[in-house]
């Protein structure tokens, strides 16, 4: 008896706090949110919403309104179930979002390709591209901010980033340029020994352990941070040193049995570390993901000039993002051909005359809606 | 035809303006109508790196291909603009040691030596986009 009182008063407390939290917040103008992770939860213990929902004794019904997040309140017995048959705890499938939070687009541009295109047109593209960031954040009341996505090229790809950094501060953009993720770029080399591994491909984090082994052997260590990759770890890199890199890289590779496959850098150098699944694909997701924490992000936009990897940044996430209610749109050249005619995300310009990138990011701005409550519709 | 080859010290921030390079741009105009031209060298303590990146990005911005060569104090390299296959070349030890002192003429006109009536201006980098007006003839 005591035990039911008990869990009575649980649920009745429970209930009442996540009203009232709801409730409160509404009421405060100030939108806040507990927001479910139970999709993700699923997919990795394999279960179907039918299969849960007979497991933990609620109709499928219900339980989609929970997994969607179209309640207002949830049992703790309901919890209690759920946590016991995916085998988690609350906090892995109920999160605290607020929902007031600075809003940020990124903007995620291949690098070699398409950061070229951009200059190609000469300053007054570079400036017409500069506006049409300039009309976006205006008419939606965000703040956009790139990452440059690049391949092992760490050390152009810090020159680049600095040159574009001060081209947007010059033209009253200086939060425009966040840095460049290098997918596989950071080793820093120093007396032939490897002070750090830095490194977003996955293929590495799998073999974390015996890697760190290799490394360790070299007196160096790694560093899996995605922060870490971008505005620092490109010190002391040189070209010749990103030579010595691929050895090495090719040497750590063989030692640890992984699979490898041809990936060629900015000069043409060819590199077997590529891994199976592209990196630049986690790159993207990793930041977009540790911005997720501290912004609101309206919608994602992946710029690239190759209907391989660049197109994988975004068809590979389009998912991913969808899944966390993120909306993305891939910008790209007219030689992405017909793909535009099977994905309405997918916004093709002309970029031969340079200009592209700024009518890709036009066109966006016009597609744009911004709702009553603040929130951005595409 | 006069040929100024202007001389600059390396820096980012103050060449990587589109509104200084689209007045640089105007101004190049004039020159031009003025039977003159520039070819335009940096030099300074940057990697090679940076100077292809700032010769690339500079060329593409002004839409022509006014800097060939940068000379890297810190590498003591001749970098020559390609595009994406940018080179570098060791100085010699004559060359190192005067451009130390920023003597560049000998190492210019080594580079340039195809180019006819030309005069080598070590110039000050703040408001560079006006100086072509000071050789343009009224």
């Amino acid at each position: 008896m005591l035990k039911i009182i008990y869990i009575m008063i649980n649920v009745i407390y429970i209930d009442g706090l996540l009203k009232l939290c709801y409730t409160k917040a509404r009421k405060g103008g100030k939108f806040m949110a507990i927001i479910t992770n139970l999709d993700e939860k699923m997919r990795v213990k394999g279960y179907s919403l039918a299969q849960l929902a007979e497991e933990i004794g609620i109709s499928p019904v219900n339980l989609s309104k929970i997994k969607n997040g179209n309640i207002s309140a949830m049992r703790f017995s309901t919890l209690d179930e759920i946590c016991r048959v995916l085998e988690c705890q609350p906090g892995d499938i109920l999160k605290y979002e607020e929902k007031n939070k600075k809003k940020l687009i990124p903007l995620l541009l291949d690098y070699s390709g398409t950061t070229d295109l951009l200059l190609k047109g000469g300053a007054e593209a570079v400036k017409k591209f500069f506006d049409s960031i300039k009309a976006m954040e205006q008419k939606l009341g965000t703040e956009i901010r790139a990452v440059i996505i690049t391949g092992s090229a760490v050390e152009s790809a810090k020159s680049k980033y600095e040159a574009l950094t001060a081209l947007a501060e010059n033209s009253d953009l200086p939060h425009l340029f966040d840095g460049a993720v290098a997918e596989y770029c950071g080793y820093l080399v120093r007396n032939g020994k490897i002070d750090v591994l830095n490194t977003l491909d996955p293929r590495i984090l799998e073999k974390r352990n015996e890697i760190e082994e290799i490394v360790k052997k070299y007196g160096g260590e790694i560093n899996t941070e995605v922060l870490s990759l971008y505005n620092v770890g490109f010190e002391d890199v040189t070209r010749e040193n990103l030579a010595k890199t691929a050895e090495t890289v090719e040497k750590l590779l063989n030692n640890s049995e992984l699979e490898t496959v041809t990936y060629y850098d900015d000069y043409g150098k060819e590199f077997d570390i590529k891994p199976k699944k592209h990196s630049k694909v986690t790159a993207v997701r990793m930041v977009v993901d540790k911005w997720r924490e501290k912004y609101e992000i309206p919608f994602v936009i992946i710029g690239g000039d190759s209907q391989d990897e660049d197109l994988k940044m975004y068809s590979n996430n389009k998912e991913y993002f969808a899944k966390n209610g993120l909306m993305s749109v891939f910008i790209a050249p007219s030689n992405i051909g017909k793909l535009a005619d099977y994905d309405e995300n997918i916004i093709v310009s002309n970029w031969e005359n340079s200009n592209g990138i700024a009518d890709a990011i036009d066109q966006l701005t016009k597609r744009a809606k911004v709702k009553e409550e603040g929130e951005i519709e595409l | 035809m006069r040929n100024y080859i202007l001389m600059f010290e390396y820096n980012l921030k103050m060449f990587m303006n589109v509104n200084k390079i689209i007045e640089f741009q105007k101004n190049l105009n004039l020159l031009k109508k003025n039977k003159k031209d520039v070819k335009i060298v940096f030099y300074g303590e940057a990697s090679n790196e940076d100077f292809a990146t700032l010769m690339g990005y500079f060329n593409n911005l002004v839409q022509e291909k006014l800097c060939d060569i940068s000379i890297s104090f810190k590498t003591k390299e001749l970098i020559v603009e390609n595009g994406i296959n940018n080179k570098s070349i060791k100085l010699s030890a004559r060359n190192t040691k005067e451009i130390k002192e920023k003597k560049f003429d000998n190492l210019i006109k080594e580079y340039y030596s195809n180019l006819e009536n030309m005069e080598i201006k070590v110039l000050p980098t703040k408001d560079w986009e006006k100086l072509l007006l000071d050789f343009i003839d009224n």
